[in-house]
């Protein structure tokens, strides 16, 4: 109870639920669909709302709400793939980075260095242009350009928790050096790279989502946002539904990712002191406002 | 400073070195030979005996540093090499869309400044009110909602409901203003977010009480004593938005048609083309290595604490 207490202290409501719902279609969304997303139906095509179809249909007479369930599936699976890969690939090279030190620490960080000073969608990009479309090659490519932030979030950690005295004394009680990093180091690192992760998913989605709307990520066969936001594109002008549907589903999972992420990071550097300062001031701030 | 200066050029030419190879690198990790995929975009029947034609053709039989060293001379002489799909020289080509991305970079840079500044200086002057609510709840949902679904709506409201402006084409200031007003609210907003958080921190900081308990008014407050402490991390984050712009210019340019070089970036990934890839890739990464460096160099000129060595 306590600590659904101070979750929803710190969280709130609103992101929580977004996820929770999002969460509910990505493990059941197999058995909340009213249709097979991808069966067409000629017969039935750009129909309006109605109580057999919920959300109506698409140009093919498929059913609007399976293939935006669908598409949720699709989204968040590939989002927790793409953190999982891109998160330990960077934080196995911030940990090799930060640890050995010396001209190997001096050569992977200019290369992360690279890797972040060039915006992910154009690398991601370059790397589907050369090994083709297909969704792992979407993975891959947007793990590439994904993992050089988690690498130097990972080598800062370590810096720092490897000038502390007590990875000195590990090394005194003759602890392996295997062992400190993967029992001591590690631990410490994990914790700040789930925070960015939590920031970063809306991001992802948003990443995943362009591509293919490009028709360079999820291909066709699949349901995904973007994509079906680009097949509505055409007809726009007569069932704006088609696009505004699978539009505002990711803008919506984006709001929730973002507050999620922001409040996380938030609630994990308390300064009450702090805080309680800035309060003060503001209430002076404001006090004094309403004197002019 | 001028060693801070000199180590950040250096670092800066690295990089690009860095660039350069990985760029070269990238088309030569191409899964399987290179040759047989250049002959069938030439189009036609291919047969071996034209493979080992263009293997010739392009001296992909020589060693790869070799080969690297020549790329590198021939693109510092400004010659890209020639799309293995039309045969143009990727120069030209570049050059000729050069304008639309320019404009569109241009125009929604100076959009998101004015859209940036408006909704940090309203949540910033009525703190805590239905304003500032606002302001914030607009500039969450402008960051989180995808490029293409804001340009599929604006293009719906104003080009189709309301017929105000042209929805496609690069034809005139007209046809200019729904790209840049995409790409302006996305961008504009996430700055605004930043100014909001910088401009509250420092209106909470003891030299506005000073300033407060010797009566001055908010305006005075907000524009002589905190302006000037967020003008770096907002001019910062200004530069940074100018690489996402260039990135977005991608996503951006194929709605409203536009032939730029974000069109053209994804057409030779479609196409896989990979000469036009190579370059396109080369020439982002230049792009930002510069405006990075040349934002570090600005901030540094107008932020007297930056001045000074780190000390680690």
């Amino acid at each position: 109870m306590k600590i659904i207490r101070k979750i929803h202290k710190t969280i709130g409501i609103l992101p929580i639920f977004i996820m929770g719902v999002f969460a509910i279609l990505a493990l059941f969304g197999d058995l909340l669909c009213p249709y097979d997303p991808n069966a067409q139906n000629l017969m039935k095509v750009i129909d309006p709302m109605s109580t057999s179809h919920l959300l109506g249909t698409d140009h093919l007479g498929r059913d609007l709400l399976s293939r935006t369930i669908a598409g949720a599936q699709t989204t968040i699976k590939a989002v927790v793939v793409i953190i999982l890969f891109a998160a330990s690939f960077g934080m196995t090279v911030g940990l090799i980075a930060g640890f050995m030190g010396g001209w190997i620490d001096e050569i992977l960080m200019r290369i992360v260095e690279f890797g972040l000073s060039v915006p992910s969608l154009v690398v991601a990009l370059g790397v589907i242009g050369v090994f083709g479309t297909g969704y792992w090659n979407m993975v891959f490519a947007i793990t590439i350009a994904w993992y050089p932030i988690y690498a130097r979030l990972t080598r800062g950690v370590v810096i720092s928790v490897m000038h502390q005295p007590y990875i000195e004394s590990l090394r005194v009680l003759g602890a392996s050096r295997l062992r400190i990093v993967l029992k001591h180091i590690f631990p410490e690192a994990l914790g700040a790279i789930m925070i960015y992760a939590s920031f970063d998913a809306g991001i992802l989605a948003l990443v995943i989502a362009n591509l293919s709307f490009l028709g360079l990520g999820v291909q066709p066969p699949m349901s995904e946002w973007g994509q079906m936001l680009v097949t509505a594109l055409p007809y726009l002008e007569h069932s704006p539904r088609q696009v505004i549907v699978p539009g505002v589903s990711l803008t919506i999972m984006v709001i929730g990712f973002n507050i999620l992420g922001e409040r996380i990071a938030l609630s994990n550097n308390p300064k009450p002191l702090k805080d309680k300062i800035f309060q003060k001031r503001r209430k002076l701030f404001r006090l004094k406002n309403q004197e002019i | 400073m001028k060693r801070f200066l000199i180590r950040r050029v250096i670092s800066a030419i690295f990089l690009m070195f860095i660039a350069s190879i990985f760029s070269f690198l990238l088309i030569n990790a191409f899964p399987g030979d290179i040759a047989p995929l250049i002959a069938e975009l030439r189009g036609g029947y291919v047969t071996q005996d034209i493979v080992d034609q263009v293997a010739e053709e392009y001296g992909l039989n020589d060693p790869v540093v070799e080969r690297y060293f020549r790329w590198l001379s021939d693109v510092s002489n400004g010659n890209l090499g020639y799309s293995f799909r039309t045969g143009e020289e990727v120069s030209v080509e570049l050059k000729n869309r050069l304008v639309p991305t320019l404009t569109f970079i241009g125009l929604g840079g100076l959009l998101s400044i004015v859209i940036a500044v408006t909704l940090s200086f309203c949540g910033a002057y009525w703190p805590g009110g239905f304003i500032d609510k606002f302001t914030r709840g607009f500039a969450l949902i402008n960051i989180s909602i995808p490029k293409f679904f804001m340009a599929a709506m604006l293009i719906y409201f104003f080009g189709v409901i309301l017929d105000l402006v042209p929805t496609f084409g690069f034809r005139g200031p007209s046809s200019w203003i729904l790209p840049a007003v995409t790409i302006a609210l996305v961008s504009g907003s996430k700055q605004s977010r930043l100014a909001r958080v910088k401009l509250e921190e420092t209106m909470t900081r003891p030299y506005v009480l000073t300033a407060m308990s010797k009566g001055f008014g908010r305006e005075r407050i907000l524009f002589r004593d905190a302006l000037p402490n967020i003008v770096p991390i907002v001019i910062t984050s200004f530069g940074m938005d100018l690489g996402f712009m260039a990135q977005a210019a991608i996503i951006v340019e194929p709605i409203f048609s536009w032939h730029g070089i974000g069109a053209y970036f994804v057409q030779s990934v479609r196409y896989r083309d990979l000469a036009v890839l190579q370059s396109c890739l080369l020439i982002f990464s230049i792009i930002f290595i510069n405006v990075n460096l040349l934002v570090d160099i600005i901030v540094m000129l107008v932020n007297p604490l930056q001045r000074r060595p780190k000390v680690i």
